[in-house]
């Protein structure tokens, strides 16, 4: 049985949902989308039903691109998403606009459960419930009460769907999404049923909700500012603070793990793809879980105690000169973690414009791809010091880069807001919910979402295009290999040098000539005024499919450079880096005009393929690449001229 | 022995890229949420 | 006298009267704003912008131009 799980936001939709399917739910098709339709089993005796989480809604006709799931899956009975049965969660505190949902839904003829939650608040604030009359008005329906804060209520949701009441077919058909006048017309009519059947079930008293003094600071004019930067800071202190042990413990027992592969297999090819592309390959994704973890770990308790809201709030007033929304907060703060959910959190913004430029600009966020291309670069050119007495240059610099990303994304969605053109007038209706304490399970199952989202399908992508750039590295048009090979024996024999460095010599001219030397070759004149040699070319081409590829490509060019044999770390190994006549690669000003490099272009396919498919269109994505890919190269260029 | 295994990951490496590839920009999609957002913009 | 609910400062309490017709208006309806409804304007954003307001025991922002649209009434208290 398929069953369609609606509702208001804010009314406990998705710890109903959580509550019904635990850990056996996944999101759609798509990566890292909480806005996108989730799918669970859920179990009643031995048979399994397909529960279908739809975003929270005030009522089935779409205001925005992530309410239009529900429309589309409800509206169309030949549709395959169309549900065999529907539970609508209602909160039990403010029935009459729950109603409207609700009613809707009923008269569709499908069967349908209504789950009266947070029953314990309405009855705090004095609201009585009459199930019974509401059974009256809905004959048809089945009801049951929950909590589902509290955990309690589902068995009685199970035996409830088990026991759903046939219905008589459809009483009405959907005004279409786009009518407005049919929908006024129904809303109002909606509402006056509702009011006059309610007349006498609620006490209606019109006092109005007291302001704690937490409340009115959150949100105060100044301090409301001071208490989200606040909140930022701490956030991000505490991801970079404790993410930094587990990623270290990850990235030494991954090397460790190549070395002893390398030792206990036997020689060949493949026990070089092993320890040269594979391992790297999984150890380049396996190295951002805890970032990613920890940043989501943190929004998932700023949204689920209802701060977020509030951030919304205080942020709009600032955010719409710059062309966007206070709802684009969340989607530009998800794009520090990555930008595909960033992107598609996006779709809660109704107006197209607000949300293209949110989607436009969020990549330019500092996403945790580029925490080691940042890493890497500032501990090999960004000195040890400090200044002031406590300040550390390197994480200036860190700071430094996150700042440029910030606010250049600012900058560049003044300048859409002009280029852009829109008839439509943007809004903001949004419900601040009640303070709670956040439910620690909802947390749990987001964070757990979000990391396996990106280990199986980033990660997959990412693998596999280590195990490519792999073979690219080692292999090569044979005869120009064996010709240069040649040629490097007689220079080393000239140069009297040892066998060690003879080998070395080799290796890097076997590199220099495999199909991935000949394409970072071939990219060097363009490159070579921003301070790059071919190595880092072919870093930046393999980085267009991700940029966490670069660090993983330098790992793999070194490695298959001297063979996996020498323990050093990668630090080591570019630090030690010459050009032929024997300056070193990566200067200050080299490093530093990479970084600002890494901070600008659009190096990422996967978030391409989201604005695509987000847009509908090839124009916006390309758009994209442009100006981003404009503002890396000059930003680079820039750099490394006044650098050196 | 070796050779054989190291073009039968490439291979499969090379299948999956292109795949995906194909799957994120140019399958047409069925369900696809974010579809009439393109027709205001228009 | 109708005001728009964009005026009605702080604590005020006021009934709706109705909506102007625009492309929200079903959905500032579907928000609550139907006629007879009493609201309360509980505090403004910085530089006020937006507002929110108490809606029969629930929290409601929304932007100036969409109070503009909002016809209201005062309560005599």
């Amino acid at each position: 049985m398929k069953v369609a799980l609606v509702g208001n936001p804010n009314t406990g939709k998705s710890s109903i949902f959580n509550l019904l399917t635990g850990l056996r739910q996944h999101v759609g098709n798509f990566p890292g989308v909480t806005v996108d339709k989730k799918v669970g089993k859920l179990r009643i005796g031995k048979e399994d039903h397909e529960l279908t989480d739809l975003p929270g809604t005030y009522s089935i006709y779409p205001r925005s691109k992530d309410e239009e799931v529900v429309y589309d899956s409800l509206s169309d009975s030949q549709s395959e998403n169309y549900p065999d049965a529907v539970i609508v969660v209602v909160d039990a505190a403010n029935l009459e606009r729950n109603l409207l949902l609700f009613s809707q839904v009923y008269d569709l003829g499908i069967p349908t459960l209504m789950v009266l939650n947070m029953t314990d608040l309405a009855k705090k604030q004095g609201k009585t419930l009459h199930i019974d009359k509401i059974q009256e008005l809905y004959p048809e329906a089945s009801i049951v009460e929950a909590n589902a804060r509290a955990g309690f209520g589902k068995d009685r949701i199970k035996e409830g769907l088990v026991n759903l009441k046939s219905r008589s077919a459809s009483k009405i058909t959907l005004a279409a999404s786009d009518d407005l006048k049919a929908q006024e017309v129904e809303t109002e009519a909606r509402f006056k049923t509702i009011q006059k059947n309610l007349g006498d079930l609620e006490s209606k008293e019109g006092k109005a909700k007291e302001m704690s003094r937490g409340e009115k600071l959150l949100v105060h004019p100044i301090l409301g500012y001071v208490i989200f930067s606040l909140v930022l800071i701490i956030i991000f202190q505490f991801v970079y603070a404790f993410a930094t042990i587990p990623m270290d413990l990850i990235d030494g027992a991954f090397t460790t793990l190549s070395a002893w592969t390398s030792q206990v297999m036997p020689k060949g090819v493949f026990t070089d793809l092993v320890t040269q592309g594979i391992i790297p390959g999984i150890g380049g994704v396996v190295i951002f879980i805890p970032q990613i973890a920890l940043l989501f770990f943190f929004i998932a308790i700023l949204e689920e105690t209802g701060y977020l809201a509030r951030v919304v709030f205080i942020m709009d007033r600032l955010m719409r000169p710059l062309g966007l929304n206070g709802k684009s907060v969340v989607p530009l703060m998800s794009s520090v973690a990555c930008a595909i959910p960033g992107v598609m959190a996006a779709r809660t913004i109704s107006d197209w414009k607000e949300r293209l430029i949110t989607i436009l600009v969020a990549p330019l966020m500092s996403c945790s791809a580029r925490i080691p291309v940042y890493t890497l670069l500032i501990a090999i050119v960004i000195p040890d010091e400090t200044i002031f007495g406590i300040m550390n240059v390197k994480g200036l610099v860190l700071f430094g880069l996150y700042m440029m990303g910030t606010v250049f994304a600012l900058l560049v969605a003044v300048i859409l807001k002009f280029i852009i053109k829109s008839k439509e007038q943007g809004f903001l209706l949004l419900e601040l919910p009640e303070y709670k304490s956040p439910r620690w399970k909802n947390v749990g199952i987001t964070v757990w979402e979000k990391v396996r989202i990106f280990v199986w399908d980033a990660g997959k992508v990412i693998l596999a295009i280590s195990i490519i750039l792999w073979a690219l590295a080692s292999y090569g048009p044979s005869d120009r290999i064996s010709e240069s090979v040649k040629v490097a024996k007689i220079e080393a024999a000239e140069l009297n040098l040892s066998e060690e460095e003879t080998n070395q010599l080799i290796s890097s001219v076997e590199l220099e000539n495999s199909y991935i030397g000949i394409m970072g070759k071939t990219l060097e004149p363009v490159i070579e005024p921003l301070g790059y040699d071919w190595k880092i070319g072919i870093s930046l081409i393999t980085s267009f499919a991700a940029r966490e590829v670069f660090v993983g490509s330098m790992a793999t060019i070194y490695a298959v450079e001297d063979d996996g044999a020498s323990n050093k770390t990668l630090v080591e190994k570019m630090k030690g880096q010459k050009r032929r006549d024997g300056t070193t690669v990566y200067t200050l000003a080299a490093g530093s005009s990479l970084m600002v490099f890494y901070v600008f272009a659009m190096m990422c396919m996967a978030t391409l393929a989201v604005v695509k498919r987000e847009t509908k269109s090839w124009k916006w994505p390309l758009i994209q690449v442009g100006y981003m890919g404009v503002l890396a190269y000059l930003g680079a260029w820039i750099t490394f001229i006044i650098l050196s | 022995m070796q050779t054989v295994l190291v073009i039968l990951v490439l291979g499969v490496a090379l299948f999956y890229i292109g795949r995906e590839f194909y799957k994120r920009f140019f399958a047409n999609e069925a369900n696809c949420d974010g579809c009439a957002f393109n027709e205001k913009v228009e | 006298m109708n005001r728009s609910l964009s005026e009605i400062s702080n604590d005020q309490q006021v009934q709706v009267v109705g909506v102007l017709q625009s492309s929200l208006k079903v959905k500032l309806m579907e928000m609550g704003m139907v006629k007879g409804k009493s609201l309360t304007v509980l505090y403004r954003a910085p530089l006020g912008d937006p507002i929110a307001i108490d809606v029969d025991g629930y929290v409601l922002s929304l932007r100036k131009d969409e109070a503009k649209l909002v016809e209201v009434e005062q309560i005599n208290a």
